[in-house]
């Protein structure tokens, strides 16, 4: 896959891309909400927020068709980054390692909890948020198989309405730790201090190859500001040098170093353990 | 000799106070010669350690008359663990000891079991357990250890302390001591403390005062021992007759006899009495070597625990105890092994390992009960033996200027918690996996701030391989495992696929990229993997099995 020379903000057209986007703009103008703001690493959207995710609330993002996973990922990145613990409940099991850690995510500081149903995955969160030291608790409860929500039914004493998510919102609350619930439904309705709808839409084909695509940012509600923004983010594919596991692998144990593994991109390269083009 | 509860001795006549007695002037006798040891010593006791050590490890019985009795003879005619005992040594049994509600209804040492049977039928009889008192003993030499480095056990129910060491760490010989008491009161081991120089005298100072602590000053003990009752030697009824005859009443009295018509008249024992009354240690301090594993055990005798919650309410009076003794010397479990006695024989072993030194009871509690509801017991449990190996409790050092760091403890509590909740393999730091596949899941254990066995990651993520973070990527939610597709080619590029039950069209195509790698794994990955773009506008990942000539869908754009 070649390499995307586009950087983010700019469009495929190498126009830059938040000039051209007013709903942008005028999101930057909205009052920041009280307390203090966690960068999501996605500059515009920082910028529209007024710094980023409100700490001690819960942001929701909601994702009806996908698009939520890179900006989960882009938010790990950058508060790991900074040297943040974070914690990702993921009963779906969705997180891509390998593309958390081109994003910048340093995995040793992400607790991944991969709970076997939803309401697992609440309680988790609940003793995540009883601990302290983290920054950022991520429960991704998009996309689930059904079986994954008729589970919590068999719970006993277990039931997802407003007093659950009120609790979870006063525990971050004491903690500092921003609670960001990614779901492809209005899951936790009234409760947020954020609401984001993400949309992924128009990917991007150049010469036969798929570069990337925009996301498109929707803020449904914002507590202590009115009205709200739509916006697109252009997400870049970017193609980074390929980790020293994927570039250096040993190869057989009685056979070190002979065979050599080529990456995403590296057309190039040929024999056994090799990834390259062939189409 | 009447024997009461330690605590009933406590609230009685004796007032729980450190005393010291000033020096005062001394037999002028020549005869009268002092011990030569300046060491400053602590004698520990707790009295009636048979009943103390049972009453630590059956909290239910605090509070009710209870007799110990040699001989093996119970009876017990309350409700509860103990009353499933049968009487095992018919009438010949007698009372040890007794505790202070047994006291109470006329219950003393040496009293037949049958007789304090009709004396109080209420009685709660029970014979001395070797478990408990082998518990209680490591428990009290751990005390000793966390005070000073050199203790010697002085056999069941008593240390020796060196002192020499801690004079700058309490306020005083009469602090160290109260220290000492109140520790071991935590522990439900009520306890007399002496503190003089030799073991002799720290011994006789702890005797005398009853419950509670007495230091003797250095340079006081001719007068202290002078005014002791010849009692606190013990003698035999033989010897304290004849004693008593020549009108010698006292220590002082005693030590002023010549040591010559002493062993004339009465002999190898006289002459250990006086060497005693004259504050002479007849053996030298020998020192312990600290325990290096703590180690708690109930044993249930002729009951057993069929059902999991009164086995996790005795695991927890086990690990209660534990924890306590941990916490005593200032340090924390990294992990515990319990060992279940099976009925009618076996045992099945458990180990729980903590992330971090824990202290806390009901993190180590949630982590057993999740071990026990998940692996119950193959049979019934008939005895607990839990073994804690300690470490030292961990702090970190936070940086100034990156965000805050969880602390180790309460991190390792949540993270026990959540083992519990999902499962062991389910929690953990998110790594590469050696496997190419994206669908390859690898992590290892989260690692703790500050915890040198656990990599810990620089403040700042290493930069060789991470783009900048303004340029955010295009990430795929990745299936596990992936899911089979049917897919139409034109050539060897997809055209269309059923996916969710509907046929799609595939509008954009990029690939494939071909993934080899493993060829000598039982599970090499030989597979070309696609980008599409269906028609409804969703961006997937897939990829065509050569192995097993199959399409699979392995990862979602967004």
């Amino acid at each position: 896959m070649p390499r995307l020379s586009a950087a983010s903000g700019s469009d495929p057209a190498g126009v830059p891309l938040l000039s051209a986007i007013s709903g942008l703009q005028r999101g930057s103008t909205l009052a920041s909400p009280d307390g203090q703001l966690l960068p999501t690493g996605l500059a515009a959207l920082d910028r529209a927020l007024g710094g980023g995710l409100p700490t001690g609330r819960l942001t929701e993002v909601q994702a009806p068709g996908g698009g939520h996973g890179s900006l989960l990922v882009s938010l790990a990145a950058r508060a790991t980054s900074r040297g943040g613990t974070i914690a990702w409940i993921d009963p779906g099991g969705f997180l891509d390692i390998r593309a958390a850690q081109r994003a910048g995510a340093v995995l040793e500081r992400i607790l991944w909890v991969r709970p076997q149903n939803v309401a697992q995955a609440v309680r988790a969160v609940d003793l995540i948020l009883g601990a302290d030291g983290f920054e950022l608790a991520i429960l991704d409860l998009a996309s689930l198989p059904a079986g994954a929500w008729r589970a919590q039914l068999r719970e006993p004493g277990f039931r997802l309405d407003g007093a659950a998510w009120n609790r979870l919102v006063r525990r971050a609350q004491l903690q500092d730790i921003a609670l960001v619930v990614a779901s492809d439904r209005d899951l936790v309705p009234g409760v947020s201090a954020l609401t984001l709808q993400v949309q992924l839409a128009a990917p991007i084909w150049r010469e036969g190859e798929f570069e990337g695509a925009s996301l498109e940012v929707s803020v449904l509600r914002r507590r202590g500001a009115s009205g709200g923004f739509s916006g697109r983010f252009w997400l870049s594919l970017v193609n980074p040098p390929d980790p020293p596991d994927l570039r250096d692998h040993p190869g057989p144990p009685d056979s070190p170093g002979l065979f050599e593994t080529g990456g995403r991109g590296d057309s190039a390269a040929g024999g056994i353990g090799e990834r390259r083009v062939i189409g | 000799m009447t024997s009461r509860h330690p605590r009933a001795v406590a609230r009685g006549n004796t007032a729980r106070t450190a005393e010291s007695i000033g020096d005062a002037p001394g037999p002028a006798d020549g005869q009268f010669r002092m011990p030569t040891s300046s060491a400053r010593l602590a004698y520990v006791e707790v009295p009636d350690f048979p009943l103390a050590a049972v009453l630590r490890a059956y909290p239910e019985l605090r509070g009710r008359p209870l007799a110990i009795v040699s001989g093996g003879g119970t009876q017990a005619v309350s409700q509860g663990p103990v009353a499933q005992r049968g009487d095992r040594a018919g009438g010949h049994a007698h009372v040890i000891c007794a505790s202070a509600e047994a006291g109470a209804g006329g219950i003393v040492a040496g009293l037949g079991a049958a007789r304090a049977r009709q004396r109080m039928p209420d009685l709660i009889l029970q014979p001395p357990s070797l478990d408990a008192e082998r518990c209680a003993q490591a428990a009290m030499l751990e005390v000793g250890f966390a005070f000073s480095p050199k203790v010697e056990d002085a056999g069941p129910g008593a240390l020796y302390l060196d002192l020499g060491s801690t004079s700058g760490l309490y306020p005083g010989e009469a602090g160290v001591a109260t220290a000492l008491d109140t520790t071991l009161e935590r522990l439900h081991l009520p306890c007399r403390v002496g503190v003089a120089s030799g073991k002799t005298i720290a011994r006789l100072a702890a005797r005398e005062v009853g419950m509670g602590v007495k230091v003797v000053p250095p340079g006081s003990e001719r007068s202290f021992l002078a005014a002791l009752p010849l009692a606190l030697l013990e003698p035999s009824p033989q010897m304290s007759e004849r004693l008593q005859g020549w009108g010698i009443r006292t220590l002082g009295e005693l030590s002023a006899l010549s040591p010559t018509a002493v062993a004339r008249r009465l002999g190898a024992d006289g002459m250990r009495l006086l060497r005693l009354a004259t504050g002479a240690d007849d053996q030298p301090f020998v020192s312990a070597v600290p325990p290096p594993l703590y180690e708690e055990a109930v044993s249930f005798d002729d009951w057993t625990v069929s059902t999991l919650e009164p086995l996790l309410v005795a695991l927890g009076q086990v690990a209660e105890r534990l924890l306590e003794r941990v916490r005593t010397a200032g340090l924390a479990l990294l992990a515990v092994t319990v060992t279940l006695k099976l009925d009618p024989r076996g045992n099945d072993v458990r180990h729980l390992e903590f992330a971090a030194p824990l202290a806390q009871l009901k993190a180590i509690m949630d982590l057993a009960r999740h071990e026990l509801y998940l692996r119950p017991p193959p049979a019934a449990v008939a005895g607990i033996r839990a073994v804690g190996i300690p470490a030292v409790p961990q702090a970190v050092q936070g940086h100034l200027f990156a965000p805050p760091e969880p602390t180790p403890e309460r991190l390792a509590v949540t993270l026990a918690r959540l083992h519990a909740l999902v499962g062991e393999d389910r929690v953990g730091a998110p790594a590469i996996p050696a496997d190419k596949r994206p669908a390859a899941i690898a992590s290892r254990p989260f690692p703790l701030p500050g915890v040198s066995s656990s990599p810990r990651m620089p403040a700042v993520a290493p930069r060789a391989f991470v783009p900048e973070l303004s340029q955010p990527i295009l990430v795929a939610r990745v299936l596990r495992p992936p899911r089979v597709i049917r897919v139409r080619t034109v050539g060897d590029r997809p055209c269309a696929l059923i996916l969710d039950g509907q046929s799609q069209t595939v509008r954009s195509v990029a690939g494939p990229w071909r993934l080899r790698d493993g060829w000598w794994a039982p599970d090499p990955v030989d597979r070309d993997d696609y980008d599409v773009e269906l028609a409804d506008g969703r961006l997937i990942r897939i990829y065509f099995d050569r192995q097993l000539s199959a399409w699979f869908l392995d990862g979602i754009y967004g």
